[in-house]
């Protein structure tokens, strides 16, 4: 299974277009094939279940239907669309009433037929042999926390998808590129989400709880899976540290720390984009002199 | 002095209705509050808020300024010995509160739900500037994140245009059946 | 055919919804009813004097009775019956009472139907044929499963009752888990003083065998006549030589984790359970043992003063016939680390409440110290969480287990004891504090030592440099609360025995969904099952403390010791039986007879016909319907009988 309808997302479109280069560009090393699900439409993100449920329903379904008419199995690189997606087809096909109140008052048809995943799942269910054969510089000088925030594995029914307490696949994929990986209890602790947005209170707290624990542990790093994690994280990483005695530190998606070991250009995964200064930590990793 | 004589029965049952979830189930153990990343922005605790609902208290519940500092991390509902989906029950007030028209939320997140929205339904996708900027704009914040603009211009994140998808009208069309529809 | 028919008021139970003198009435019109009456309580005494005299005055050879469900009085109207010199299977009843008077309100629709129920009751016991109760005898033995505190006192009482008992434990010492304990609440008596003198009685009772480190392989048989394989593990040490010295034990050169200690702690290949055992005696672990897994070794042997050890050894299966058998099996603990937000059991310094009881006792992993296991030092903060494993729908374990709140409680106060400056947290829901002085002892815990008592349940547990993050909820403050302990104990609830499932299918009992085994009737009927001759005490049935359990197990030992008091016992006629000059030897009854009741059986022509064993048989029908040719009829539930009640209501 390598063919997907590719789901960027109104973020990695615009806001976190370093996430969308380097996962295309990992995928296309990984033989994943990565078609952009034409003219996609916003999945709702958290907005749209905040102000009203069937339309959150509807707005996802729009795009599960797009996906289902591709005939493939759909993946979403931001754990909130996958999160949305997974959470309408989950509730759709377990309830006959709401599928027939879809079709009727939405004039939306949806079959329930197609596979969803987030980006982390379907590269971590590859073979590790396959991803290990690609390595050419791994990434051994690197300590790293693996931080995976809450839609990822959350909740787990509807998520299905590694541990809703203590996920190892990002921890497995850090390893496989030969990275170290720090141990963190922060794992699954809630960055401050869409709340960080408007309320830098929940930055502070949240985020500068998983950025401290992390330095603490002596991490070099953290790597993220979520282009919402990451801005709350590393575009307010200012915002979170204030207050503590924290130095800055570099905030990785993990398909931009694949790309580096697969031998991938910094440039080309959008490292350099990054607002807390990546590029130090990133040319002793890949043994270029800063 | 609460009174507790005449229960609110059908706003109890407006609220397990449109949730799907059954409030007596919860019995109080408080594991919601205790793991909710954001209890220490909330004058209700987690708790707190499905208790009011059990005694049918609408008003002190859709006027807690609480339910609007739930970001859905879905910590509660994974842990709930009872099963209950929490966050699903935070969703519900959120909306039977828009539809009363009691608003207690003062931390402007209604306001960033709308501008974000709004956007979706002009364009069929966030437009991710243009909503920070009008967000700024409308809530007095006029300089929130200011010294965010200048790095994320460098970083090329400064979209000034988000082009409007092909079937606009599909997405149009269910910002307007949903809003005549009461969320199931 | 002479049929009487009476009519039960049962107070208003009956009479207000349906009208009694309307249904007698309709009764006498009914073919061979030559009598009928209604009655306020057909149960009550006087009432079944008269119902004795209108037989034998009006010479009826037929009885119905209408009133409540067979389940509660049939038994009764048997008997009156028998004194009144009829068969007692010459019987119908009609249940107007839970399937119509209590179920309807509208009047005239129950009393139509409670007249349609008494005709179908009048066609069917038209087709009675008197039927014989076939006797048993009995073998005046008892088989007592598991050692634990409920085994050895039913064992004991039943002695004390002059009938050998066998009592068979799996594990290598009787002592159960009560053995683990420290000390017991209410009291604070310590466990093992008061419990060793009982297993030492048990030990050196005259009417009590003893077969430890064995399981049952096997049951077959019926009241009164069981006969059971049990299979005696091979324990590589001759239990008749060895004097439990412990040599070998300490000199033995192998690593393992302790099973006493449940994990916690170091153990050897080779062990005696505790310093109290009984019987006092060393057993082989074969998986841990250096000999068995590599062949090298033998230091114990070497060094055994008795000669004891013997790695030849084979397990040995043994057949014994009992006329009752009753279980204790106990139970097992909720595996915590089911819980990852409590860390997965990834933190040495989060253990169970039985794991910590190890930690207080001083035949523990640090002899009664109380230290963290990660670094060995002194705990100052300690935290307890309640309902780790119970009343958890999510877990699949939505009900209480009874003790925890209790056992929390004690722990608290030990801990204080030897921890006098040690600060002390407990995360309750509710606290079940129901037993005699049980409430005194857990206000003592707050009111004199001190354990600050915090109702909330805890959502996360974890680490942060050596400390024990321990976030919980203080629902009565309506706020989050965070507590830095050094170390947390997690009240993990009661679930059933390993093994219990298996063993209720070898005993023929049923268990609800969580293993624990079924009695007969949750108030009145706590130390049956549904199976007769097969008794329960203890936590096997659902979750108690140890006083509750010794109440039990008392209470078994006086219904063995009845059922073992007859010389036969009667079993009931209401059996299936199979017409052996039509059956076609397909064995499809076989296959779905839950009993064990059907058997081939060779004919003098060799052909092989399927037989029903009576006194096994329970009379559940099933073989009925799934013959094909219908050559099995049921005792008191024939076709004819059947079919009569269908056409008394269809005919009209």
């Amino acid at each position: 299974m390598s063919k997907f309808a590719y789901y960027p997302g109104c973020t990695l479109e615009q806001l976190a277009q370093e996430y969308d280069e380097s996962a295309r560009l990992v995928g296309k090393f990984l033989g994943l094939e990565f078609t952009e699900l034409p003219d996609w439409s916003c999945c709702g993100a958290t907005p749209s279940h905040h102000k009203n449920y069937l339309l959150s329903l509807a707005l996802a379904a729009r795009n599960l239907i797009l996906t289902e008419e591709q005939g493939l199995d759909l993946v979403a690189p931001c754990p909130a669309c996958s999160n949305r997606f997974k959470t309408a087809h989950h509730d759709l096909i377990s309830d006959f009433d709401l599928l027939k109140k879809l079709r009727q008052k939405f004039d939306l048809n949806y079959r329930g037929e197609i596979g969803i995943f987030s980006l982390l799942e379907v590269i971590s269910n590859l073979p590790f042999d396959l991803i290990r054969e690609k390595i050419v510089r791994p990434l051994d000088r690197l300590r790293v926390v693996p931080y995976y925030g809450c839609f990822l594995v959350r909740p787990p029914e509807v998520t299905q998808f590694d541990d809703p307490e203590n996920p190892t696949s990002l921890d497995n994929l850090m390893e496989l590129i030969g990275a170290q990986v720090v141990p963190s209890e922060y794992k699954t602790e809630c960055c401050g989400g869409v709340l960080g947005i408007t309320n830098n209170q929940v930055i502070s707290k949240l985020s500068g709880d998983i950025l401290e624990t992390a330095q603490k542990a002596g991490a070099q790093a953290i790597v993220v899976a979520c282009p919402l994690c990451h801005q709350n994280l590393d575009l307010k990483q200012d915002v979170a540290r204030s207050g503590r005695n924290l130095k800055p530190m570099p905030v990785f998606y993990f398909t931009q720390l694949m790309g580096l070991a697969f031998g991938i250009n910094p440039k080309d995964l959008g490292i350099p984009k990054h607002t807390v200064n990546p590029m130090r930590l990133t040319n002793s990793l890949i043994g270029v002199r800063s | 002095m609460i009174s507790l004589t005449k229960p609110d029965i059908n706003f109890v049952q407006e609220v397990e209705t449109l949730s799907g979830q059954k409030v007596a189930h919860c019995y109080q153990c408080g594991k919601c509050t205790a793991g909710c990343p954001f209890a220490f922005l909330m004058e209700d605790a987690p708790h707190k808020i499905i208790h009011l609902v059990q005694l049918g208290l609408q008003k002190p519940v859709l006027s807690s300024p609480a339910i609007w500092f739930c970001a859905s991390c879905e910590t509660c509902t994974t842990r709930c010995p009872k099963q209950v989906d929490v966050a699903k029950l935070m969703d519900t007030l959120r909306e039977l509160s828009h539809k009363a028209k009691i608003i207690g939320e003062k931390s402007d997140v209604r306001l960033f739900t709308e501008i974000f929205l709004n956007s979706v339904k002009t364009k069929g996708r966030a437009h991710g500037v243009g909503i920070m900027a009008r967000y700024n704009f409308e809530s007095g914040h006029l300089f929130k994140d200011a010294n965010k603009l200048m790095p994320m211009v460098r970083q090329g994140r400064v979209s000034l245009r988000q082009k409007k998808i092909s079937g606009i009208q599909n997405v149009r069309s269910i910002f307007a059946k949903a809003k005549n529809l009461k969320s199931f | 055919m002479r049929i009487g028919l009476f009519v039960c008021h049962c107070g208003n139970n009956i009479a207000s919804t349906v009208d009694v003198k309307k249904v007698v009435q309709a009764g006498l019109k009914l073919p061979y009813v030559v009598f009928a009456t209604d009655v306020d309580y057909v149960c009550s005494a006087p009432s079944q004097k008269n119902i004795e005299e209108a037989i034998q005055e009006k010479n009826l050879n037929r009885v119905v009775i209408a009133a409540c469900s067979p389940h509660v009085h049939e038994e009764t109207f048997r008997r009156v019956l028998k004194r009144a010199g009829l068969n007692p299977y010459l019987l119908q009843v009609a249940n107007i009472r839970e399937q119509c008077s209590w179920i309807h309100d509208n009047v005239i629709f129950a009393t139509i139907k409670a007249i349609d129920l008494v005709k179908m009751a009048v066609a069917k016991v038209s087709h009675h044929e008197p039927l014989v109760a076939p006797k048993v005898g009995v073998e005046k033995r008892a088989l007592v499963i598991g050692g634990g505190i409920a085994g050895i006192q039913a064992a004991l009482d039943i002695a004390e009752g002059n009938i050998p008992v066998t009592l068979v434990e799996r594990e290598p010492t009787i002592g159960g888990a009560m053995a683990k304990l420290d000390k017991a609440f209410p009291t604070l008596d310590c466990a093992a003083c008061i419990l060793t003198p009982k297993m030492a009685e048990v030990n050196q009772h005259e009417n009590i065998e003893l077969m430890v480190y064995s399981e049952i392989e096997d049951v077959k048989g019926y009241v009164g006549n069981f006969e059971v394989k049990i299979r005696k593990k091979a324990s590589y040490v001759d239990y008749e030589k060895c004097v439990g010295c412990g040599i070998c034990e300490q000199k033995c050169p192998s690593k393992a984790s302790s099973k006493f200690n449940l994990g916690r702690g170091d153990g050897k290949a080779i062990y005696i359970s505790f310093p109290q055992a009984v019987p006092k005696v060393a057993t082989i672990s074969p998986k841990h043992c250096i000999y068995f897994q590599r062949q090298k070794c033998r230091v114990c042997e070497k060094l055994c003063p008795a000669d004891a050890v013997d790695f030849k050894m084979q397990d040995e299966i043994v057949t014994e016939r009992f006329g009752a058998i009753v279980t204790a099996t106990g139970y097992s603990l909720f595996d915590y680390s089911q819980y990852g937000e409590y860390g997965g059991g990834r933190y040495p310094d989060v253990m169970s409440g039985l794991q910590y009881e190890r930690f207080l006792s001083p035949t523990g992993p640090s002899k009664g110290e109380i230290k963290r296991p990660s670094d060995g030092k002194k705990p100052e903060t300690i935290v307890f969480v309640a309902c780790v494993g119970s009343r958890d729908e999510a877990k699949g374990r939505p009900y209480c287990s009874a003790v925890c709140c209790m056992y929390t409680a004690k722990q608290a106060i030990l801990t204080k004891e030897h921890l006098p400056e040690s600060q002390i947290y407990v995360f309750y829901i509710d606290i079940r504090a129901t037993g005699k002085l049980y409430e005194e002892f857990v206000r003592r815990a707050q009111e004199e030592y001190g354990v600050q008592y915090v109702r909330g349940r805890v959502s996360k547990i974890y680490t942060d440099n050596g400390k024990l993050k321990v976030r919980g909820a203080d629902t009565l403050l309506g706020e989050p609360v965070e507590v830095d302990a050094d170390l947390v104990v997690l009240a993990t609830g009661f679930g059933a025995s390993k093994g219990a499932s298996t063993l209720a299918k070898k005993l023929g009992i049923s268990h609800d969904s969580y293993g624990f085994f079924t009695e007969s009737h949750p108030k009145l009927k706590p130390v049956e099952t549904n199976t007769r001759g097969v008794f329960l005490a203890g936590a096997c049935q659902s979750p108690k403390d140890i006083p509750a359990t010794v109440a039990q197990a008392s209470g078994v030992a006086s219904k063995v010791l009845g059922a073992l008091s007859k010389d036969q016992i009667e079993t009931s006629p209401l059996v299936a039986a199979v017409d052996a000059r039509r059956c076609i030897g397909c064995f499809q009854c076989l296959g779905v007879c839950p009993y064990k009741a059907i058997e081939e059986v060779a004919l003098n022509n060799g052909a092989k016909i399927a037989e029903i064993i009576p006194t096994l048989c329970q009379g559940c029908g099933l073989c009925v319907a799934t013959c094909n040719p219908g050559v099995i009829s049921l005792n008191g539930f024939t076709d004819n009988q059947l079919i009569s009640e269908v056409e008394a209501i269809v005919k009209g």
